[in-house]
């Protein structure tokens, strides 16, 4: 749940990027984070293990500007992907406001894609969030490599609810930024309307 | 969660009645979602939005294993460090303590007076529950601009 503070007039959000280990969660916040000036960008927190896995997740806050007279800030975060790691996934996505499901778009990774996406239900349930109500959208992402389904596909596979999806190459920066403004449209919208 | 003006000027005289009682270096309340709502005393090179996300994170898994040990009472964590140290107290359901303090600080005393604070935080808190404003009371037509206006440079 967003916090706002009308004493400074401030509006945080949650974004939680969730979906399949090595599918590019924390590509994504990283791509994020070296594109955004450093006066709107803290500081880039990663907690990760010796090989770059994520072990509980990566933090970047990023102030955008104001919305209707009211300052933002949004905080990202990704989650682990790995399956073992799905207490500090559920830890992670308490509070979220939105979220952006990156999936793997490889052939030989669409049973995790979809595993992870009935993990998200299940842990966004778990932590009392509306899983039909909460903002999300969709990111293929690897999409350079040759062996991807493509985005009809994947659609029809992973996004029965008819999400706004985007297709990604998140090391290159393509996508990325699409679906980050999709998903904060969502929200600020679902936020200053009192959602 | 909305906080408005009255609320967090109170919070403020609590924190810094905390900090002036125990010499410690700074105090925050944080939410358990990680968002930093206030904050008092000499907070200098620290990076307070980082450390909202990283105490609530810590405390939150802390919790799970509490849970996972049939305990749920584990309401405290305390790390020592060479200079300073930092207390981290948990307030009613939805809100955390964090303290940061040095050799200044008896650590009897601290024990003590954050007692204290956590009753006439939660006290306090319960009030925010009732605050029922939305973030803007008439959202403005402009509204899609504004966000479009917003994002345009990401």
């Amino acid at each position: 749940m967003s916090l706002i503070n009308y004493a400074s007039r401030e509006i945080n959000c949650k974004i939680v990027y969730y979906g399949p280990g090595l599918g590019g969660k924390t590509t994504n916040i990283k791509y994020v984070y070296k594109q955004i000036d450093a006066d709107a960008r803290g500081k880039l927190v990663s907690l990760a293990t010796e090989t770059d896995r994520t072990l509980f997740f990566d933090f970047l806050p990023l102030n955008l500007g104001q919305v209707q007279g009211f300052k933002t800030r949004f905080h990202l975060y990704t989650v682990p992907g790995q399956v073992h790691y799905d207490a500090s996934r559920r830890l992670i996505l308490k509070g979220a406001d939105g979220i952006i499901f990156v999936a793997d778009s490889q052939k030989e990774r669409l049973e995790d894609n979809i595993e992870s996406y009935k993990n998200l239900n299940v842990n966004l349930k778990s932590q009392n969030i509306d899983p039909d109500s909460i903002p999300l959208v969709l990111q293929y992402n690897k999409m350079d490599l040759p062996n991807v389904m493509d985005a009809d596909t994947l659609d029809e596979k992973l996004n029965k609810d008819n999400y706004l999806s985007f297709e990604s190459i998140a090391i290159e920066g393509i996508g990325v930024f699409d679906t980050l403004k999709a998903i904060s449209k969502l929200v600020l919208k679902s936020v200053s309307e009192g959602r | 969660m909305n906080i408005n003006e009255k609320i967090k000027g109170k919070i403020e005289d609590i924190l810094s009645h905390l900090i002036w009682e125990t010499s410690s270096k700074c105090c925050f309340l944080v939410d358990i979602n990680g968002n930093l709502i206030s904050a008092a005393g000499y907070t200098g090179d620290i990076n307070t939005v980082d450390l909202a996300s990283l105490s609530a994170s810590h405390f939150a898994a802390t919790a799970a294993l509490a849970r996972m040990m049939n305990d749920n009472k584990f309401t405290v964590m305390f790390h020592k460090g060479k200079k300073e140290s930092i207390d981290i107290n948990r307030v009613g359901e939805k809100y955390l303590l964090v303290t940061i303090f040095g050799e200044k600080t008896v650590l009897g005393v601290l024990q003590k007076e954050t007692k204290k604070t956590i009753d006439k935080l939660e006290t306090l808190l319960k009030q925010i529950s009732k605050i029922e404003e939305k973030p803007i009371n008439n959202v403005k037509k402009t509204l899609s601009e504004e966000i479009n206006n917003l994002l345009k440079d990401l």
